[in-house]
Order: structure tokens, then sequence, then C-alpha cells
């Protein structure tokens, strides 16, 4: 049974695409602070992974990371039985996800091929309404994209990264998780590259972009034992 | 930047990160709070931290949404409280529901008469199980130029 360490990647894209750069632009927070994670919700988070020391040890711990953009609309929260009665008013309807590009939107054509997005009116994450125009433009789309990971701590065989699917709203159903070979005491960096979206009109013509900025955090792989959270006592075998 | 989006009003996102299980352990939501939003270009300090002083505009509107670092996690806000009595009327939170969602998050226009404000406010949640709210004790504010 693996231990599910999480780290939310949260971008400014606007901000980073401007600046052509993410430093300063992405706030990383992962759920290992207990664990002695530090620079929580900065460019430079250092997760702490606890080794195991016992059997299987390449499956003990396994980093997932989340990625969020500043502006999206919020995940759907799960329907579980802790609502109070006034939420229930508002399952009246039935309910649909809200739409979280994960990628930018593709063109809608007519049947004369000829691209509608401009005439229709569309809403910002504050429900208001964007009034569609002519007028030179730009539009940057909230949600990133982790394309790959790379670096140190995949080269050194300390992490074992691939993109998984999902059903999970949470990760709009693509995520990055890796494995880690907790034999492998250390400090490590690895690097995300994060694909952000923008739509620029001018004269009439829409284009497309997308650009790859990289960014770099840590892992470090310590030799304490994981924990049972609810004992406080450590997972180990009997010897 | 697009120079024509600089006198138009702006929709300023504050995304309110917990760490519903730090927050249910010990109490408190000292270590397990963080507020971020996407102004810092235009003024926004305090960025990741639990008093984010939010730079902001008379006629910019302002979403609060929740973010939980576990999918397995719940948290919602369930008010955003302007603290000083006499600053509601630049700026009144209120619940809104995306159209044809269930997805709730909170919103607040900022007023044309607000210009110069320094608008200290808080944020109760429902986290987990708990049925009681549970609130900030920290500083965030938006600063409203003039």
């Amino acid at each position: 049974m693996s231990q599910q360490l999480g780290i939310l990647v949260v971008i400014d894209n606007e901000a980073a695409v401007v600046s052509g750069t993410l430093r300063d632009h992405i706030y990383l927070i992962d759920n290992g602070h207990w664990a002695g994670s530090s620079g929580e919700a900065t460019g430079e988070l250092v997760t702490a992974v606890e080794g195991t020391q016992s059997a299987s040890q390449l499956e003990q711990q396994v980093l997932n990371w989340v990625p969020f953009g500043i502006g999206s609309p919020p995940v759907p929260t799960p329907q579980i039985a802790f609502l109070q009665t006034p939420d229930y008013a508002l399952l009246a309807d039935v309910p649909h996800p809200v739409r979280r590009p994960q990628y930018f939107q593709p063109r809608i054509l007519d049947s004369a091929g000829v691209d509608i997005r401009d005439s229709l009116s569309m809403r910002d994450s504050g429900g208001r309404v964007r009034l569609a125009g002519a007028e030179d433009k730009t539009v940057y789309y909230p949600d990133p994209a982790i394309i790959n990971i790379t670096g140190e701590a995949v080269d050194l065989g300390v992490i074992f990264p691939a993109q998984y699917g999902s059903p999970d709203f949470f990760s709009e159903g693509l995520y990055w998780s890796a494995t880690v070979d907790t034999n492998k005491v250390g400090l490590f960096s690895y690097t995300m590259h994060i694909r952000l979206h923008y739509s620029t009109r001018h004269d009439g013509v829409v284009t497309d972009h997308a650009i790859t900025l990289p960014h770099s955090a840590y892992i470090k792989v310590t030799r304490d034992f994981a924990k049972n959270g609810f004992a406080n006592t450590p997972m180990i075998l009997p010897v | 930047m697009d120079p024509e989006n600089r006198t138009e009003p702006r929709t300023i996102t504050i995304v309110a990160v917990v760490d519903v299980v730090g927050i249910l352990a010990s109490g408190s939501f000292a270590g397990s709070f963080y507020l971020i939003d996407n102004n810092r270009l235009r003024g926004s300090t305090g960025e990741g931290t639990d008093s984010l002083v939010t730079r902001v505009r008379p006629g910019d509107r302002i979403v609060w949404i929740a973010m939980t670092l576990e999918c397995e996690a719940f948290a919602s806000i369930t008010a955003v409280g302007i603290e000083k009595e006499g600053q509601r009327q630049y700026c009144d939170p209120h619940s809104y529901v995306y159209p044809n969602t269930n997805i709730v998050c909170w919103v607040a226009d900022v007023a044309a008469n607000a210009g110069g404000a320094r608008i200290p406010y808080n944020l109760s949640f429902r986290l987990g199980s708990r049925t009681a709210a549970m609130t900030t004790t920290t500083t965030p504010q938006l600063d409203v130029q003039d």
C-alpha cells in the first residue's frame, strides 16, 4: 500500500507568458510538511520523502503532480454526505461539471468554415460575460499542462515519472505520477516542462499560441521511517 | 500585456489552498493555509502566505475559490467576512453558483468609490466532515488603487 504524496502546481498563466518565465509565477505546495518538506507555496519546494526500509520499496512512496491555473473555475467539489440542507437546494438541477479545458479550445467553425467564436459570449471565472468584439485582444487560457518531467532525479533513477489518465475531476483526467526509489537518500532536483496556452486576435485573425517553460524543484529522500499517521509509529516489518 | 486591458475592469481570482488534514489535525490554519492571486504583476504582495495583499482597482471583480491538496478531502468556503463594517459598502462578497452547475464560489465587486481603501477580510471554511465552520485569523486584505 503506497503513501500518496500530492504536489499542487499553481500557476499564474498570464503573468508567466507575459514575463517569459515561471519564476515568481509558480507556487508549489505539497502535503508533506509534516514529513519535513520546505518552501511551501514558493517556486523552491523541497518535497521530503521518507524511506520505508521495508519490502517493495520502490512502490512505497508515490508523488502526484496536479497543475492548477489561477483564474480557472474551481474543481467540482465531490458530492458527499457532509452537505448541509441549503447546499442540497443547489443540487436541484442536474449538476454538470464546469468545462475546464486543459488545452486551448478548438475553433468553432460554422458550415461556411468561418470561426464563430467571436460571436459567442463566454464567462470568465467570476461569472462576468466577456463581450465579443473584433478589436485586437489576447486571451490567456488559465489551465497549465505538465508535458514532461526530467532532470537529475529522473536520470539517477530516484523517481520514475509518467503521465496517467484518470476519470477524477480533480486532475481533469491527466496527471503526472512517479514512484520513488527510497534507497537513494539525498537531495535531487527535477524539472517540470509546463505548457501554457494563449490566443491573440489581430486584425480580425485569431492565432493560437503555446509556450513551454521549464521549472525545477527538489525532492529530498531521507533515512526516516514512514509513519503510520494514526499511531505515529514507524511502518516497518517486524524483524 | 494588452494595453487596452489596462482600463477594463478585471476579474481577479484568489485561490485559498487548504491542507484539510493538517488543519483538522492541529485545530488551526497555521502552516496549512496559503493564498495566491493572479495579480502579482500589478502589485499584489504576500503571494503564497496567509496574509496576501491583493491589489485591485475600483470596478474589478474578486473571486475566491478553495483548493485542497488531496482529491479525497472536502473543503468549501462558507463566508468571506469583511472585518470592518464601514467597509462593506466598498466590497460585499456573496456566493455565486456557476450557471447549470452546483459549483459555488464567492465573488465581490469593488465599488467605484473604494479608491485608496485597504480592506482586511477573513475566510470561513467547512472542512472534511466537521460540521462547524472554521474561520481564519490572519490578515489578508484587498488594497484598492486610487
